[in-house]
């Protein structure tokens, strides 16, 4: 449901922090109940039942949990520390309010990690307190960690360290670490004096209790069960409820006496059920002494064998920190040869010169996105893969437009324009005049390249034969020369001018006396055309009035005529179709008679005379036309 | 914002055991001023969704994005005069108009925050950060709000808690009136209880 709603009017009952911690302190008080009471009064045998297999469920984990870590400890040669590791966690537990449930594991994946005792130790605690700082539960912080330790820093980037990606793969473990633990400093002393972590040491004592309760159960109860694992504790816990809750139902008074032992009991130590239980079901259920461990290494051993594993540990630290150091440094000389690459990349050169070319945009971005490609630049190749995609679709709807247009026939508007024989004459005219106008250019054209081709070819050579003939000797006779040379070409060029412009004029003449004639000749013709129209007019009109019936009649004696010479050809067509008939008749449908010379009654000769005329027909040819196959 | 009252619940409370007939009296005349307010926010409701592709889905992490339907908004589209529970400022409503579907509220306040629409930063970007936009069209989130159309109501100082489409948008049309009728009915009726539980000093009567 949504929390969209005008309020219009409010009041206020009281701030929900101060319930919140009601509710927290009733919680708290419930837990300490729960703690207390845990088996009191208030219980029935179900309640007491459920109990119980928690219990002996809780401790069964929390005993999974201690032997993994003591196997992980022996596995590294240290077997005699575990007592050591046990008492830390359990310090550790109790002053960081963690439960050794959750220590354990974490504490067991930095030992195999690092192979140091100390180097965990140390870990573990930096691990709590950036855990606390963070809000990240102590399981993930202690991986993350353990990762780090060997180089896997992927873990390390979600704590919010400022680095980023490139920079916390670039810096060793050690360094990341001081940040992180630089960031959470004073978290883990802070939250000591927390409610929460009042809580946390109540809810640790709880599940702490939960355990030894748990572990007596077992004990205790598998013993009643004639077996010592946790599964014969269960039966028996089941079948001990039942029996509790069959003197419940029979005697009423059973309650109070049972759960008043419970009462009172219910602050012993853990081992309070095994006699209880032994009492009531009659088997010895004291604690059977199990022989402690004799750790057969001396004290000097020992220290050998852990200075030994730190001397390993610290070796190992020091080739992975070298390892680590080995690849940044190859990371780093691999960027560098791909920058110093880059200064002689073909491919890059030969775009950044096609880039400063003449190019169209679309291109343009095209070598933009391939130099983006190169240098491996992500936000400029999307940038320009989308402007890309773009200009492609731009131009795949130009395409398309481009496409739809040229589908469209563009037709002479003017072409089912009806032209009227006026108008015909008219155009006739006008494309006469400029027929006329055109002669008239190209004369004038024809004029002036033949006064330049005698310009060239004939007063040029003569003038420069006069400029070689005479020297600088004879130079004033040559002026003088070349002077009358000049004048005699003038008076050339200006009769020749005289002549084209007579000539000119005489075209003109002639044109305006074509033009005048065409005028007159259209004029005829709308005049002939008038009349004809008047006259087809009143042809049609007297045709309508007084020739309709005449011409009725003419055409039906020539309809008629004309039917009868085509029924005169039909029937002498039908006669000579009936004489070839008869003719194909006689050829072609007749039967054929054979004489056969024979006597009479010897029906063996006429039998053989038969064919005989049958062989000889064969022999024809025209077995077929006798009709026997 | 909520006008603030003190005693409103307890009136209330008081009301219904000692004269369920004015706590009647007074949940009329209420009505009588919210019910053409619902009715009006539920004409603003569009019989068609406004967006042709409006559909349920559902993400990978199991968050749903509901299916635009007009009957459910205006289904959700209510009135209420009973005292609400305390949030989480300790203020208890005594009276409110609410936008309860989960679509009706997308329909009502899309675009208070950011009118153009989320950020954009598309579907290959990391991080789990709610506030941005991952769709594949960097224009979602305006088409979105542009379809929507106009959000209306008060918006003072930037707050913009009293816009919306539909509820908001018919509580601003009354300007004020239904607000000013809504405490003076209350009023009335406290006053009205008041002279009714008043204890007469029987002596000085005498």
């Amino acid at each position: 449901m949504s929390n969209v709603a005008i309020n219009i009017a409010a009041e206020f009952t009281g701030k929900k922090a101060f319930k919140e911690a009601e509710t927290a302190t009733a919680k708290l008080t419930k837990t300490v109940k729960t703690l207390a009471g845990s088996l009191g009064i208030a219980f029935g045998a179900a309640a007491i039942t459920r109990y119980g297999k928690a219990a002996v469920k809780a401790f069964a984990e929390d005993e999974a949990a201690a032997i993994r870590l003591t196997r992980a400890v022996e596995n590294l040669g240290i077997g005699f520390a575990n007592p050591a590791i046990a008492d830390y966690i359990s310090e550790l537990e109790k002053s960081a309010a963690v439960a050794d449930d959750v220590l354990r594991p974490a504490f067991q994946s930095l030992l195999t990690t690092t192979g140091s005792l100390t180097q965990s130790q140390k870990l573990l605690n930096d691990a709590i307190t950036i855990s606390r700082a963070s809000g990240i539960d102590l399981a993930t912080v202690s991986q993350d960690l353990a990762k780090g330790y060997v180089g896997i820093t992927k873990g390390l980037v979600k704590y919010n360290t400022g680095l980023t990606k490139a920079e916390i793969q670039s810096k060793s473990f050690s360094e990341i670490l001081g940040i992180l633990l630089t960031q959470s400093a004073g978290a883990a002393s802070d939250y000591l004096d927390s409610t929460a972590y009042s809580m946390d040491v109540l809810s640790i004592a709880t599940g702490n209790a939960s355990e030894i309760i748990g572990k007596g159960l077992v004990d205790a109860f598998a013993r009643i069960g004639g077996g010592t694992e946790a599964s014969d504790a269960a039966i028996a816990i089941e079948g001990i409820a039942g029996a509790l809750a069959k003197i419940t139902i029979a005697t009423g008074t059973a309650i109070g006496g049972v759960t008043n032992v419970f009462k009172t009991l219910k602050n012993l130590p853990k081992n309070i059920f095994q006699g209880f239980a032994g009492a009531q079901t009659g088997v010895n259920l004291g604690k059977t002494p199990t022989p402690t461990p004799q750790l057969s290494s001396t004290e000097k051993q020992r220290n050998a064998a852990l200075a030994k594993l730190e001397a390993d540990a610290a070796a190992r630290a020091k080739k992975l920190a070298a390892l680590q150091k080995a690849s940044t440094k190859a990371q780093q000389d691999s960027l560098k040869l791909a920058k110093a690459k880059a200064v002689f990349d073909l491919q890059k050169i030969q775009i950044e010169a096609a880039l400063k070319g003449k190019i169209s945009e679309e291109d343009k971005i095209r070598l933009k996105l391939m130099q983006a490609i190169e240098e491996e630049n992500l936000t400029n190749v999307e940038k320009y893969q989308k402007a890309l995609e773009k200009a492609q679709e731009k131009t795949k709807e130009l395409t398309e437009l481009l496409a739809t247009v040229k589908t469209l026939e563009l037709k002479d508007p003017f072409g089912m324009w009806k032209i009227d024989p006026l108008t015909a004459s008219i155009n006739e005219l006008t494309k006469s005049m400029f027929s006329v106008g055109t002669q008239i250019q190209a004369n004038g054209r024809e004029w002036s390249s033949f006064a330049n081709s005698v310009a060239t070819t004939v007063i040029r050579p003569n003038l420069s034969e006069w400029s070689s003939s005479f020297g600088a000797a004879g130079a004033a006779a040559s002026a003088a020369t070349t002077a009358a040379t000049a004048a005699a070409l003038k008076a050339q060029q200006d009769a020749l001018t005289a002549q084209t412009t007579a000539a000119s004029a005489a075209l003109q003449a002639q044109s305006a006396a074509q033009l005048e004639a065409l005028k007159a000749r259209l004029a005829a013709e709308a005049a002939a055309y008038k009349e004809l129209m008047e006259a087809t007019a009143a042809a049609a009109e007297a045709a309508l009035i007084t020739g309709a019936n005449d011409y009725t009649t003419a055409n039906l004696a020539k309809i008629a005529s004309e039917a009868a010479a085509q029924a005169a050809a039909a029937a002498a067509a039908l006669a000579a179709a009936e004489q070839a008939a008869g003719s194909a008749a006689v050829t072609g449908g007749s039967n054929v008679n054979i004489t056969v010379n024979t006597g009479i009654g010897d029906p063996n000769a006429i039998a053989e005379e038969i064919q005989k005329i049958i062989e000889e027909a064969t022999q024809r040819g025209t077995v077929d036309f006798l009709g026997i196959a | 914002m909520p006008t603030e009252v003190v005693g409103a619940v307890a009136l209330r409370k008081a009301l219904n055991q000692y004269a369920p007939d004015l706590a009647k009296e007074l949940t009329k005349e209420l009505g009588g001023v919210l019910k053409p307010i619902v009715n009006e926010a539920r004409s603003f409701v569009p019989l068609t969704s406004p967006m042709s592709g409006w559909t349920k889905r559902e993400t990978s992490r199991g968050a749903r994005f509901p299916k635009y339907d007009s009957k459910e908004i205006r289904a959700g589209i209510i009135y209420k005069t009973t005292p609400s529970k305390p949030n989480k400022a300790g203020f208890v409503n005594a009276v409110r108009i609410q936008n309860k579907s989960m679509i009706g509220a997308i329909y009502e306040t899309a675009g208070r925050k950011n009118g153009q629409g989320q950020n954009w930063v598309g579907t290959q970007a990391g991080g789990a950060s709610k506030g941005v936009s991952r769709s594949v069209n960097p224009y979602a989130g305006n088409q979105f709000i542009s379809n929507l159309g106009q959000l209306y109501g008060s918006n003072r100082k930037g707050d913009h808690r009293m816009m919306g489409r539909l509820i908001f948008r018919a509580w601003d049309k009354t300007q004020g009136k239904a607000n000013a009728a809504v405490f003076k009915s209350i009023e009335n009726t406290t006053a009205k209880f008041n002279r009714r539980t008043a204890i007469v000093d029987v002596r000085r009567a005498a």
